[in-house]
């Protein structure tokens, strides 16, 4: 019987063999397909990369040879250098952590109570119908249009820089909130109910954790407004942060430290949002990312 | 001795276009202790709003719902819903845990419920994963742990596994049986499936088109455990599943004619056997 087995085997083992090379030869055009493809990326990705050098090497030249007005866009190696001197006496960094803790502070005091009116309002009909007009009068005007008021009311210290960030941080925060728990289907309600859910158990559970995607899409927006404002509310009513910094650079015409504050600005918003998407995917890690 | 469930006298009424609509007309039921029961009846003729009912989800315009309370730790009821109702921001383990997190269940006790009936429905090594990870079937079968693990005086279903292929639904109501068999606990089961209702219940309850009355009650006394395609060949079944047609074809031929009558959209001409 084994050896009957064996003898019956024994073709159908080449035949597999056979078959083997057959499915390899007509795959080969595929691989090289699949190098190519593999090649025009890594092409993509280096032209991503290497763009912005390539700008500022023309940029580099087109100031050397005097074809642009150097006293508005000096070459950037100059840029670079002012930007390490101011490095190495620890203006930039001062400033830059000054403007920061405004942020971060003002965001906190107007992300916090954003999301507790925001799920409040999306819950109770009652708390919506009362702070909607209220909201829908107030959000429009320009934040910046009462920075001197605030600043009047607060004074030029930091207490100011936090409230019209908070200001700012809260209605965008306080909308998606809403929005967001409006948006939590009904059947969840029904199960939460049905299983006898707490009001804190709603609150937390339900309402809070299924409306965070678009509360953390609110927070972006929120974010992006407040660095924008901190440099402008620092224009006028600070000594330090990078807004300070620039205007101060302004008024002596030191164009190249604006360029400098100019950079770190830009850093910040870019490195703040690796950081907000990294911090989504451990709030909502039931979301599908792509 | 006391049944379990008693629904007796129960009216409901809905208001459309400042009309009054009898969606349930003078239900009376009563379900024994440990019993499996399940509803049929062409579609809406309200044996939903008769479960919601029960489930204290909705109010009764008249009569009376009682559920024995055995033991005052339990919950009433818990329900499994149709549609998907698993929390999407919950990972498979909080899901099931919920109800006993909403009960203030001591953490040591609630993780090891929770793990029993994680197993018990067949999820073991899925604990961590969120329902979007998750087939449909298996989003059911949380869905399930949840409302067993519960532990509550009466299991309430409406129609669990209508949105899942033929091939799911068997397993799962496989599954359904076995886990009911080990715990035996009073079960309300919506179905417009006969064959559904056949594999499940001790006893049909068929409700007639709106407004939606107790046409008739149907034994199915074939013997337990069930395979459902083994009892699906047997002539007992074959009996069964004529005596339960014949009672909801004029229903569910009435219905549609009524829908055509009154000039509305015709609902899904179901033939009833799906």
């Amino acid at each position: 019987m084994a050896l009957t087995d064996l003898a019956t085997r024994e073709p159908e083992g080449k035949g597999l063999a056979q078959c083997a090379v057959e499915t390899l030869a007509p795959s080969r055009p595929i691989d090289k397909a699949a190098t190519a493809q593999r090649r025009a990326r890594l092409h993509e990705r280096l032209a991503t990369i290497l763009s912005p050098f390539l700008l500022l090497a023309i940029w580099e030249f087109v100031a050397r040879i005097h074809l642009v007005d150097v006293r508005f866009f000096p070459p950037p190696s100059s840029i670079a250098r002012t930007f390490w001197d101011l490095l190495v006496s620890g203006e930039l960094e001062i400033n830059t952590a000054m403007s920061l803790s405004r942020v971060v502070i003002g965001f906190v005091l107007g992300a916090v109570p954003g999301v507790l009116l925001g799920v409040c309002m999306g819950l109770f009909p009652m708390v919506r119908a009362a702070a909607k007009s209220i909201i829908a009068v107030t959000y429009p005007i320009p934040k910046l249009a009462i920075l001197p008021l605030i600043l009047l009311i607060f004074g030029l210290g930091e207490t100011s820089k936090y409230v019209v960030i908070a200001i700012a941080v809260f209605f965008p925060v306080a909308i998606n909130t809403m929005v967001g728990v409006l948006g939590i289907e009904k059947i969840y309600v029904d199960v939460g109910r049905n299983f006898g859910a707490s009001k804190l158990m709603f609150f937390g559970a339900i309402a809070l954790r299924g409306a965070m995607p678009t509360i953390m899409a609110g927070m972006r927006i929120a974010w992006s407004t407040a660095l924008l404002l901190i440099v402008a509310a620092e224009f006028v009513g600070a000594d330090t942060g990078l807004g300070a910094m620039i205007w101060r650079a302004w008024q002596v015409f030191a164009i190249e430290e604006m360029y400098a504050g100019l950079i770190v600005i830009a850093l910040l918003g870019y490195l703040s949002f690796i950081l907000l998407d990294w911090i989504e995917r451990r709030v909502v890690p039931w979301k599908v990312y792509h | 001795m006391e049944p379990k469930i008693a629904i007796s006298g129960l009216n409901k009424d809905f208001w459309s276009d400042r009309q009054s609509v009898c969606a349930l007309q003078d239900i009376n039921l009563s379900i024994a202790d440990g019993e499996f029961v399940c509803i049929v009846g062409p579609s809406g003729c309200g044996k939903t709003t008769l479960l919601r009912i029960v489930a204290g989800l909705e109010a009764a315009s008249s009569g009376t719902v009682t559920i024995q309370h055995d033991s005052l730790s339990r919950p009433l009821n818990s329900m499994v819903f149709q549609e998907q109702s698993v929390f999407p921001w919950m990972t498979v383990r909080d899901n099931v845990a919920f109800g006993l997190r909403c009960r203030g269940v001591a953490r040591r006790t609630r993780e090891e419920i929770r793990d029993h009936y994680i197993s018990e429905v067949g999820l073991k090594g899925f604990d961590g994963a969120f329902p979007h990870q998750l087939s449909g079937g298996m989003k059911q079968r949380v869905s399930l742990a949840r409302a067993f693990a519960n532990d509550p005086e009466v299991l309430l279903m409406d129609e669990p596994f209508a949105a899942l292929d033929e091939q799911t639904k068997i397993i799962l109501q496989e599954s359904l049986i076995e886990i009911w068999s080990r715990h035996r606990k009073t079960v309300l089961f919506i179905t417009h499936s006969i064959d559904e209702a056949i594999a499940l219940s001790d006893r049909v309850v068929i409700i007639s088109a709106r407004p939606g009355r107790v046409k008739d009650i149907v034994k199915v006394d074939l013997p337990r455990p069930r395979r459902v395609y083994e009892m699906k060949s047997s002539a007992a079944y074959g009996v069964l599943v004529q005596r339960i047609w014949s009672a909801l074809e004029e229903e569910v031929r009435g219905a549609s004619a009524k829908d055509y009558r009154r000039g509305s959209a015709p609902r899904e001409r179901s033939n009833g056997l799906d």
